[in-house]
């Protein structure tokens, strides 16, 4: 498992799910591995700084969950007036985030995106073969 | 032996299943929703039989054309309460309101007939709230099935949801110049068309990020394919970068009895010259912190522990 199919596994989700505009994962303390984001010259996506603020609100959003009594995170969603970004977690050392937007199908990705996380899981903690 | 042409394409069996359903709805004065699930499906909103509101992830609804548009700023919308539905006139007068809404569920429908539907489930419940008049359900599905039909007929007819066209580089200039007479402007659709095409997007995404119905793009790019204005991506070939991407170690070296490993001592981690603020909030990385074997044996993403 390489870079090659970590990037492969986001870029399927873009595909699968109507509305994905981009995904990013992230190490938990922010630091970006890797990213497929759409970006125009006139609206560009600052890929490292999205990362930072994705496993950041992760953070504080299992932190409220712990706080309010409320069990297990399993993804925090900004919904905005041009989009969405739902942020799930890789296991607790990195994040997945991903973009949509007004049209995202959430139910959709949700489906879509357990197995991905899965395999992304599966990628970011396999040992290259010596 | 090419891509399937639109009409090969077409769910006819759910179109069926749709329109059997629709006309169901109608004459029995239904109000609720008939959910469409598919890809990418959709649902009709129906008050006394009348549809009111016709949803889809496939089209921009009447609220995302307003916001896109400028013609309700992202101000207002915060201040509406973001709500799902742009029901609000308070920045649009009413007709106009209407007109638009009636619009966004032809779209809506043509965005559901040309993907695939899986199933059709009526649910009984309340209407949209501020929704006005709503339209007769069969006029709008005929409509939607004459866009259907409209875009079939088009030489280089794609579809909204596969086709992720590109426009011309800027060496290729010279032939966009050539495709309209000089002192011309190109239309504008076409326009937004050509600064979005970017061979990741397709038409369905298109309209979104340009504030534009779906089926007037997906017609319009269908005919700058045709010109040669817009073209298929070339094949993506990759230089497989196949270095390791270790953000997790598999066997991670076991901590002294009561001290945490620093981050920047876990093998393969991206390294960081302080900790950032994900890290030290997160109580979950701060307790695996302590026990990467841990990890290992979690079942499941995002679990924390308190």
């Amino acid at each position: 498992m390489d870079r090659h199919d970590l990037l492969t596994e986001m870029r399927g989700l873009r595909e699968q799910v109507p509305g994905v505009t981009g995904t990013l994962v992230a190490a938990s303390d922010g630091l970006l591995v890797a990213a497929d984001i759409d970006s125009d010259a006139d609206s560009p996506v600052e890929a490292d700084a999205l990362a930072a603020i994705a496993a950041a609100s992760l953070g504080v959003a299992r932190r409220v969950v712990g706080l309010a009594h409320q069990g297990t995170l399993g993804r925090a969603i900004t919904y905005a007036s041009r989009g969405h970004m739902v942020v799930y977690g890789v296991g607790v050392a990195a994040v997945l985030a991903v973009l949509g937007d007004e049209g995202l199908d959430v139910g959709a990705l949700h489906q879509k995106s357990q197995p991905a996380l899965g395999r992304i899981r599966t990628i970011l903690t396999d040992k290259q073969g010596e | 032996m090419g891509v399937p042409g639109v009409r090969e394409s077409l769910d006819l069996a759910g179109h069926l299943r749709l329109k059997a359903w629709v006309a169901r709805a109608a004459a029995e004065a239904v109000t609720g929703a008939l959910r469409a699930p598919g890809s990418p499906g959709g649902v009709l909103r129906f008050r006394d039989g009348l549809v009111t509101v016709a949803e889809s992830a496939g089209a921009p609804g009447a609220q995302a054309l307003l916001i896109r548009t400028g013609r309700v700023s992202d101000e207002d919308w915060a201040r509406d309460g973001g709500a799902d539905h742009a029901t609000s006139t308070a920045h649009i007068g009413a007709a106009h309101r209407e007109v638009l809404q009636w619009m966004a569920n032809q779209d809506a429908l043509f965005a559901v007939l040309v993907g695939s539907i899986d199933a059709c489930v009526l649910e009984p419940g309340p209407s949209v709230p501020g929704a006005g008049r709503g339209q007769d359900a069969g006029a709008l599905l005929d409509a939607a099935f004459r866009k259907l039909d409209a875009l079939a007929l088009l030489p280089r007819a794609i579809l909204p949801y596969r086709e992720r066209l590109i426009a011309p580089s800027a060496d290729d200039g010279d032939r966009t110049a050539r495709s309209w007479s000089a002192g011309m402007r190109p239309p504008a659709l076409r326009t937004a068309i050509l600064d979005y095409a970017d061979g990741r997007r397709t038409a369905r995404d298109i309209a979104f990020v340009a504030g534009r119905s779906l089926y007037p793009v997906t017609v319009e790019m269908s005919r700058m394919l045709a010109e040669g204005l817009l073209h298929e991506p070339p094949p993506r070939i990759e230089r497989v970068d196949t270095s390791p991407v270790r953000v997790l170690p598999r066997n991670p070296p076991l901590p002294s009895p009561g001290s945490a490993p620093a981050l920047d001592a876990l093998p393969g981690l991206p390294q960081r010259g302080t900790a950032a603020a994900g890290a030290t909030e997160d109580p979950a990385s701060q307790k695996t912190a302590a026990s990467w074997r841990d990890f290992l044996r979690l079942g499941r993403t995002g679990e924390s522990r308190n």
